[in-house]
């Protein structure tokens, strides 16, 4: 099931981005047991746990990229158009699977990663732990609503 | 008269707001190097046209502009700067606007994130507008930048590439170059709920200008003094970047040779040899016929919007854009 949805994540999104960027999603069985941790905890239907998996795939991918912009890297420039080509995408993404109010979530987060690491703070991003609790508020008021109906 | 009078747009408001969205970020100390890099470069200079389009953009609606047109007109100019600044690590460029580049100072890591940091925040402030019907207002930091990107891409692909087709020319200038100047116009005039045909229509004269802007740009390139440009004259060509004036110079058998033996290792004098034989040529004059042929189809677009008062903004965007030699 698990592998099923992370290919079906991928093709999604390899789809979606333009083959200008030539971007391959190359995250690690560990990332990706991470988020396919959090969507294990909710009840969701598959394709939002497929827009989910793309979103946090493509803020993966986008942080690591951009961590790898040092001076005289042979893809630094390579590096800083995936970061910020995908970092764009994910919007495009967002707006596409109306998961704008998700956007809205990690907004703070994603700031406050960015500020940290040009300050030389690198301390690991998992933006799993923001989707998580995105998806519990969400319920929480799921549940609120229908009680006081 | 300076392009934002001619606009009666009040530029010390818009400066403000552009200040403010780090000046007012709770998240980020005063005296930070974050803050300070990024207070310095917005202070520096830079002609704000995306946020003035934006403004012009909103005048075309059904409701008066108000807090969300002058933020977006703010967001614009966070994106444009935050893309400067990438586009200097790429460039290995040393200075900007007559100072150190923001990579100088701050090292390549860093810059990197101050960039994201500013797309980070201009999401954070625009999440705010909700709904279906408010999804526009992330279009210039989804679409336009993504399609920004795109060009820098095709550039890069395409370095010291003297077989490369008008077309993909004319795609990459358009990626790169006018598609966010078209947003600009687009949600401006949606912030203020303009009809969907008139957002249209707006977007279409921003990709004209655009269009002519970007190749202008190449053009002065060849004509500019190195103090005007702000940069070596002839950056272009060194850099492999094979532009619109190169593009028509390749025509010529007489010059094609010399031109396609510039390469990442050529010298200072073959470069310098090069230059002189485009810009003896009629590359130049070719060049900036296309770039008017732009400027007429904006033209046209304003007889299409000569109902709204505000065609005139447009008509004074055009002959700013006519007029432009730097």
């Amino acid at each position: 099931m698990n592998r099923q949805l992370i290919e079906d994540s991928i093709r999604q999104l390899q789809a979606e981005m333009s083959p200008v960027a030539g971007i391959q999603l190359d995250l690690s069985p560990a990332e990706c047991e991470r988020m396919l941790a959090v969507l294990e905890r909710h009840d969701l239907e598959y394709d939002r746990k497929l827009h989910l998996l793309g979103i946090y795939s493509i803020l993966t991918l986008a942080a690591e990229r951009h961590m790898e912009c040092v001076p005289h890297h042979p893809d630094l420039t390579r590096n800083i158009l995936d970061g910020d080509y995908l970092y764009s995408f994910y919007l495009q993404f967002a707006v596409k699977c109306r998961e704008l109010d998700l956007v809205a979530y990690l907004a703070p987060s994603v700031k406050k990663m960015q500020i940290r690491r040009s300050n030389g703070d690198f301390a690991e991003y998992n933006p799993a732990a923001g989707i998580d609790e995105f998806l519990l508020q969400e319920s929480r008021q799921r549940s609120r609503t229908s009680k006081a109906i | 008269m300076k392009l934002h009078e001619a606009l009666h747009i009040d530029l010390n408001e818009i400066n403000r707001e552009i200040e403010n969205l780090v000046a007012r970020d709770k998240d980020v100390p005063k005296k930070s190097q974050l803050a300070q890099s990024i207070l310095e470069l917005i202070g520096s200079g830079g002609k704000r046209l995306r946020p003035l389009m934006v403004i012009v953009g909103g005048r075309f609606g059904r409701k008066p502009a108000g807090r969300r047109t002058l933020q977006l007109s703010a967001a614009a100019e966070f994106i444009h700067a935050a893309s400067l600044i990438h586009d200097d690590i790429i460039d290995d460029a040393e200075l900007r606007r007559g100072g150190a580049a923001l990579h100088v100072k701050t090292g390549v890591l860093s810059a990197v994130h101050i960039g994201n940091y500013m797309s980070a925040r201009v999401i954070e402030l625009l999440s705010k507008y909700s709904g279906d019907k408010n999804r526009y207002v992330h279009d210039l930091s989804s679409v336009a930048t993504a399609q920004l990107c795109l060009g820098e891409y095709q550039q890069m692909e395409h370095a010291f590439d003297y077989d490369l087709t008008l077309e993909q020319y004319l795609e990459k200038s358009l990626n790169k170059t006018a598609m966010l100047m078209a947003t600009c116009l687009r949600v401006g005039a949606l912030s203020t709920d303009s009809p969907e045909e008139v957002a249209e229509l707006l977007y279409r004269f921003g990709e004209a200008l655009g269009m002519s802007f970007q190749i202008q740009d190449d053009l002065l390139d060849f004509t500019q003094s190195a103090e005007k440009l702000g940069k070596p004259a002839g950056s272009d060509l060194r850099h492999g970047q094979v532009t619109l004036p190169v593009l028509f110079a390749l025509q010529d058998p007489a010059l094609a040779p010399a031109i396609r033996k510039i390469g990442p290792g050529s010298s200072e004098e073959e470069v310098t040899y090069v230059l002189n034989l485009i810009t003896g040529s009629d590359a130049l004059a070719r060049t900036a016929e296309v770039s008017q042929s732009y400027l007429d189809q904006a033209a046209a677009i304003i007889q299409q919007l000569s109902g709204y008062p505000a065609h005139t903004d447009l008509q004074t965007l055009l002959q700013y854009f006519a007029g432009r030699d730097y």
